[in-house]
């Protein structure tokens, strides 16, 4: 009874190892998140530099590929304190009330050559919106500097409107000032056991 | 007598020019942060900087009624110096209160997250507790049960670092303050503040110890 009882504990394990693909974890030094947003005539960009991601990829089995993405609102860089405190503030982010933005995935499909995609739901301010991502895949390959560890590379480009996530109520894009589209660029290395 | 009262009316006019003269600043030099604050919260963020400037200029005067220049003891005797320098205190007190709560309010009370990019912001914080902190202590001295000489020693150090400090917040922290008129202002009270801590120090040292 005991030697069954541990053997369905082992084969569960390993069906799950299998079947649920690599649980990845994102290399901080070697990840960013950056936007820019039209200001009157020109780009202003910045950057998020605290966020968590929970990824588990395989090409070979999206079903049960999945992105959980959480972003600190507070940790918002455009090089300019004043601005970013503006940023911070009910009229952009409100990120006392709202301190998170986050995107989770429900869907992976694969495009063609390195190109993916990823439908699931941006949550910013609690609105929840669908939202696709196209991105390019890299790797795996073994890490150059830890033999242990496997290296993937996500790369995607994507825009949304921060309207429609009640970020600013408008009154600046009415007067011209902060365009409506936000122009987003995500780039990591995620690093996973050979 | 009419020397007297024509002299006390020609210091007051320039205490007031100066202060209420700082005090447009923020109407004439409007920072870029002001422009991106539209009906109420410019109101309060503009009020907030008033505020802050009053509360500096005030600072700056504090050393001249305790100075002890002659033309001043003349024109109003120490007794009514030293009134102006305990009554300014809490004027200033009460700004340098009001100069982050009318900030923050036209942010609705964002507050700065705990990073070190933020300093000039912190620094203002420290500066704000070190004023309430003289002004509270020099008005609950005897109930604290502290002795005159270690007020006075704690006085004379604590003022020109909170002054220094102040100085820095205001440079730092306003693009107002980073040239044109201005910066001048801050210039010629950074240099009058230095002028006043050295001849006070010399006059300490020079002075013949008991």
């Amino acid at each position: 009874m005991i030697k069954r009882f541990v053997f369905m504990i082992i084969f569960m394990a390993v069906s799950c190892g299998t079947a649920s693909g690599q649980q990845l974890s994102v290399d901080d030094a070697h990840a960013e998140i950056r936007f820019d947003v039209q200001h009157i005539f020109a780009m202003t960009s910045g950057r998020f530099s605290e966020f968590d991601g929970d990824i588990i990829f395989d090409p070979g089995n999206l079903g049960m590929s999945r992105f959980d993405f959480s972003v600190k609102v507070k940790s918002i860089n455009t090089f300019n304190n004043k601005r970013d405190k503006h940023l911070l503030s009910k009229d952009f982010f409100d990120a006392d009330a709202y301190p998170m933005m986050r995107f989770v995935s429900e869907k992976i499909i694969y495009l063609e050559n390195s190109r993916y995609a990823v439908e699931g739901k941006m949550t910013i301010k609690d609105v929840s919106r669908p939202l696709r991502v196209e991105f390019d895949f890299f790797g795996p390959q073994p890490h150059p500097f830890d033999k242990k560890k496997n290296v993937y590379g996500f790369t995607g480009v994507f825009s949304i409107n921060r309207l429609d996530y009640q970020v600013g109520d408008g009154k600046f894009a009415k007067m011209g000032v902060v365009g409506e589209t936000v122009n987003i660029s995500v780039s990591f290395e995620a690093l996973g056991s050979n | 007598m009419k020397n007297s009262r024509l002299s006390e009316t020609v210091c007051f006019f320039f205490f007031f020019l100066v202060l209420s003269g700082a005090c447009t600043i923020p109407f004439f030099f409007e920072s870029p942060s002001m422009f991106y604050k539209l009906g109420l919260d410019k109101t309060l963020l503009r009020g907030g900087k008033i505020f802050g400037i009053l509360s500096f200029v005030l600072v700056i005067f504090q050393p001249v009624f305790v100075s002890r220049f002659s033309y001043l003891m003349r024109v109003f005797g120490q007794k009514r110096l030293m009134s102006f320098h305990r009554g300014s205190a809490i004027v200033l007190t009460a700004a340098a209160i009001l100069h982050p709560v009318f900030i923050l309010w036209s942010e609705d009370f964002t507050f700065f997250p705990l990073e070190l990019r933020y300093w000039p912001a912190f620094l203002g914080a420290g500066i704000l507790l070190m004023v309430v902190a003289t002004t509270f202590v020099s008005y609950f001295r005897q109930r604290l049960r502290l002795s005159w000489s270690i007020w006075r020693t704690l006085h004379r150090i604590g003022t020109p670092v909170l002054t220094a400090g102040m100085i820095i917040h205001v440079l730092e922290i306003s693009k107002s303050f980073e040239s044109g008129p201005p910066f001048i202002f801050l210039l010629i009270c950074s240099v009058c503040s230095l002028f006043l801590f050295l001849r006070r120090w010399l006059l300490y040292a020079v002075q013949p110890k008991k």
